[in-house]
């Protein structure tokens, strides 16, 4: 067990900053996010016999954390959030006269964004963007079909684009 | 390649997502089509946008450090569940050789001890206030006078000691390199039940004992009796002054 808890300790220094920023994204609040990073780490203890490969231990933590926010929300039973069920078909491919660069996006603003979405667009959605996982990454830690994953996040990106390139149409 | 695949293919434009053919294939195509190469322009500029805004999120100081504390909180409801579970275990086997041997009459309940632990857990996510409760309901100063760390808190109770049953808190040291237990008790002696003028530390062979004393409380005492030579891995700071 002393060594589950140097191996947790570990994980702490490599990975709670990237835990960390995707605990805010998903939860929009920093006090949510450190507490669900908190806590996401102590059950890394609990469960750190099922880490078979040091390699995909930020994968397993970052999944571990998902399933700790998921709890809360069926729990807390709150964020109302908008269904892209109900938002309507992906938007046609760009005219090419949009403009081509968007900018610097206001992070603030794209978590308001974000808190509108269902968590089921909104996960896919930041994974995507912190790179290191691959649309297979995203499916394992999900647990849907690649092909499931790739249809959420066309139509996140889609939403997310039109909002905020739709904010800066008006600035 | 036409623009429908293509376009269909941008999606999948990361790092390992596709194999070199298809990345060969799109990037002559882009080369080729104007219109397909705008799209990708966008489509690049947004991800990068979005993903340095995903990524400008401000780290509180002190996340790892509080992160490590709960990692250590987890740690010792571990080994105090372990422990607990092997106490009502051997509770649970000695009640039940006395049941065979009929010592216990047939009609009595059986006492399960794992379920007692359990039962007991809820004192153990918050012990420093658990204990405080308990001694101020025993009519005794409700903090110990040395500041223990209520991490290692492993029960509190009435302890049979020299014939009398006293008051007392019990914290625990697992080691780290081996099965051996540190513990250190804390009886909480007054003068209805022994004399506290005189009392002494004292040391046997593998056991320790060390008075405390608070001027608040003269004519209380407590006296730990513990397994390693000072009491210092069972505090966060020495904050009252020992006997």
């Amino acid at each position: 067990m002393a060594s589950a808890v140097a191996g947790v300790r570990a994980l702490i220094d490599a990975h709670y900053d990237s835990l960390y920023r995707y605990a805010y994204r998903l939860s929009g609040s920093a006090a949510d996010a450190e507490d669900l990073t908190q806590d996401t780490f102590g059950k890394a203890l609990t469960r750190y016999d099922q880490l078979r490969d040091p390699e995909r231990a930020k994968g397993w933590l970052f999944r571990i954390l998902r399933n700790v926010y998921l709890h809360r929300l069926r729990d807390e039973k709150r964020h109302k959030t908008v269904s892209l069920d109900q938002v309507g078909d992906l938007p046609a491919a760009r005219p090419i006269d949009r403009p081509a660069d968007p900018g610097d996006i206001d992070p603030a603003r794209l978590q308001e964004v974000l808190n509108g979405l269902d968590e089921a667009f909104r996960t896919p959605l930041i994974l995507f963007y912190f790179e290191d996982f691959s649309y297979r990454d995203i499916a394992a830690q999900m647990d849907l079909p690649i092909g499931t994953v790739m249809s959420r996040l066309a139509r996140a990106k889609a939403h997310l684009r039109d909002r905020l390139t739709c904010d800066k149409a008006t600035d | 390649m036409d623009c429908d695949l293509a376009r269909h293919l941008l999606a999948f434009q990361r790092p390992g997502e596709l194999d070199a053919a298809a990345v060969s294939s799109l990037a002559r195509h882009l080369a080729d089509c104007p219109a397909c190469a705008a799209v990708t322009r966008h489509e690049q500029a947004f991800d990068r946008a979005v993903g340095a805004a995903v990524h400008a999120v401000s780290v509180p100081t002190g996340g790892r450090g509080r992160a490590a504390a709960r990692v250590a909180a987890v740690r010792g409801v571990q080994v105090r569940r372990q422990l607990l579970t092997g106490i009502g275990g051997a509770v649970s086997l000695v009640l039940a050789v006395g049941i065979g041997g009929g010592v216990f009459a047939v009609t009595r309940p059986g006492f399960d001890g794992y379920q007692a632990a359990l039962g007991a857990e809820a004192e153990f996510e918050n012990p420093h206030e658990a204990v405080r409760a308990w001694l101020a309901g025993q009519g005794l100063p409700d903090t110990l006078p040395a500041d223990f760390d209520y991490g290692r808190h492993l029960e509190h109770g009435r302890m049979p000691v020299l014939g009398k049953t006293v008051p007392a808190v019990t914290f625990v040291l697992p080691s780290p390199d081996s099965p051996r237990v540190d513990f250190a008790r804390v009886y909480v002696v007054t003068p209805s039940q022994f004399q506290t003028a005189d009392l002494r530390g004292a040391n046997a062979s593998v056991r320790y004992v060390t008075v405390l004393a608070d001027p608040a409380h003269p004519h209380v005492k407590w006296v730990v009796l513990h397994t390693t030579p000072t009491l210092e891995p069972f505090l966060r700071k020495v904050s009252r002054v020992q006997a």
